[in-house]
This record gives structure tokens, C-alpha cells and sequence, in this order.
């Protein structure tokens, strides 16, 4: 098993508890991770 | 990139002439398994025009999300996306299997904005979570363009450039079947000296 970075992990972990969809981009803006029906926003 | 070649042909000298700069995006996905799809938009840079070229799908591979950690590679019709590009690919369904990952990159030619993103909507009817990614491959262009000395829409005068290109071989194959054959071999033999 390869290991997802560490700290994006319980993120993720918590997301998908929510049923969601994880979108993970270095530079999304925090409010388009983990929602179900979101964008993948532009970095900025 | 040999799938590309057909725009560095009749692509590079647009994005050249308008100051196009090439960009790519690369999102990764942690898909729950889910009777309900669901939908995801690309929203590019709205600083820019924004001219979809390609996407590329990586592997797939079953996700455990109680330790965090990405297991086997996982291909099954089951898991896919719905995806669309405006003016150049229809509403379609793409499973995860080989022959859809391994075309990679996927061609694509569309244009692409905040009101008009790029949407994919996901499914994953296996019982298991799976991680994915995508990657956009894009030409941004300014909002507007300087050519000829006029200001324009980049998306205007592309697709005023490609009716030209159409409009240009047209004529040339008008002119080709009036031209005796004898003629056409001379000048291609002029022209590979």
C-alpha cells in the first residue's frame, strides 16, 4: 500500500465520513474539497 | 504527446500570433462508492481565456480511507465519468478500463470559462472507495487579443481563423482538380528540392 501525504490524509478521512467526493488540488480553495457537488477551483 | 501533432499544425501559429500561453491542471479524486453521481466542474482561471486541449486520466487504484493509503490499481466498467466539451465532444460515458486510461492524452478542443466549466460528473457503483486524477491541458489567452491592429475575442478569432484554414484548402483543391497533373507534379517536385 503507497501512503497518501500525511496531512491530507485526515482530511480526507474526515471528508469522506460526510460521504463526499474529495477533490485535492495543492491550491483549491478550501470551500471546493469534499463537497459533493462542488467545482475544482482555479489555484490562486 | 503524438496525439498533439495535429495541433502543432494548425494550433501553434494561432497561439503564437495571440500570445496563447500553454498550461496544464492537475486535480486528484477520492471517489466514494455512490449510487448518486456526482458532478464536478473545472472553472479555469477567469484572468484568462481558456482553450481545453486535452485531458489525461491517470490510473486508478482502490483507496482505503480507515489508514489513508492507496491500494491495487483498480480498472472496472463500473467507475467512470460523464463528460462533455462545448463544440467538440458530445455528452459521453468513459468506464476506467485500459482502452480509455491508456489514450492518453484524451484530445480535446473546446472552450472553457466560469460560465461555461468544465464538468464531469463521476461514478463509482463498485463497493469500494477508489483515488483517481485528471489533468486539464489548456491554452490561456489574454481576454483580448491584438491582431492586425484590432483588438479581438480569442475565441472569436479562432473560430474565425479555422473557417479560414477550411476556406483555404477549399479553394486550393479548386484550384488543384482545374490544374493539369503534369503541372501539380512540377511544382511538387520545385517544392521538395
Amino acid at each position: 500500500m503507497r501512503r497518501v501525504r500525511v496531512d491530507l490524509r485526515e482530511e480526507i478521512r474526515e471528508s469522506l465520513k460526510r460521504g463526499n467526493i474529495v477533490v485535492i488540488h495543492p491550491e483549491a480553495s478550501k470551500k471546493f474539497r469534499g463537497t459533493r457537488v462542488k467545482a475544482i477551483d482555479y489555484p490562486r | 504527446m503524438v496525439v498533439f501533432s495535429w495541433f502543432q499544425t494548425f494550433i501553434s501559429p494561432f497561439v503564437s500570433a495571440t500570445g496563447g500561453m500553454f498550461w496544464h491542471d492537475s486535480v486528484s479524486l477520492v471517489i466514494p462508492p455512490t449510487p448518486i453521481p456526482i458532478d464536478i466542474s473545472y472553472l479555469p482561471d477567469p484572468k484568462f481565456k481558456s482553450l481545453i486541449i486535452g485531458l489525461t486520466f491517470g490510473d486508478v487504484y482502490e483507496y482505503d480511507p480507515s489508514t489513508g493509503t492507496i491500494g491495487p490499481e483498480i480498472l472496472s466498467p463500473d467507475i467512470g465519468v460523464y463528460h462533455a466539451c462545448k463544440g467538440w465532444m458530445d455528452w459521453h460515458w468513459d468506464p476506467f478500463v485500459k482502452s480509455i486510461l491508456r489514450t492518453n492524452p484524451y484530445p480535446q478542443l473546446g472552450w472553457c470559462s466560469r460560465e461555461n466549466p468544465y464538468i464531469l460528473r463521476i461514478v463509482n457503483n463498485t463497493d469500494k472507495y477508489v483515488w483517481s486524477d485528471i489533468t486539464f491541458w489548456v491554452i490561456k489567452f489574454p481576454i483580448k487579443v491584438m491582431f492586425l491592429g484590432m483588438e479581438w475575442d480569442p475565441e472569436d478569432l479562432f473560430n474565425r481563423y479555422m473557417r479560414y484554414v477550411m476556406a483555404l484548402f477549399h479553394k486550393l483543391g479548386e484550384v488543384l482538380e482545374r490544374t493539369p497533373t503534369e503541372v501539380v507534379m512540377k511544382w511538387m517536385k520545385e517544392v521538395i528540392k
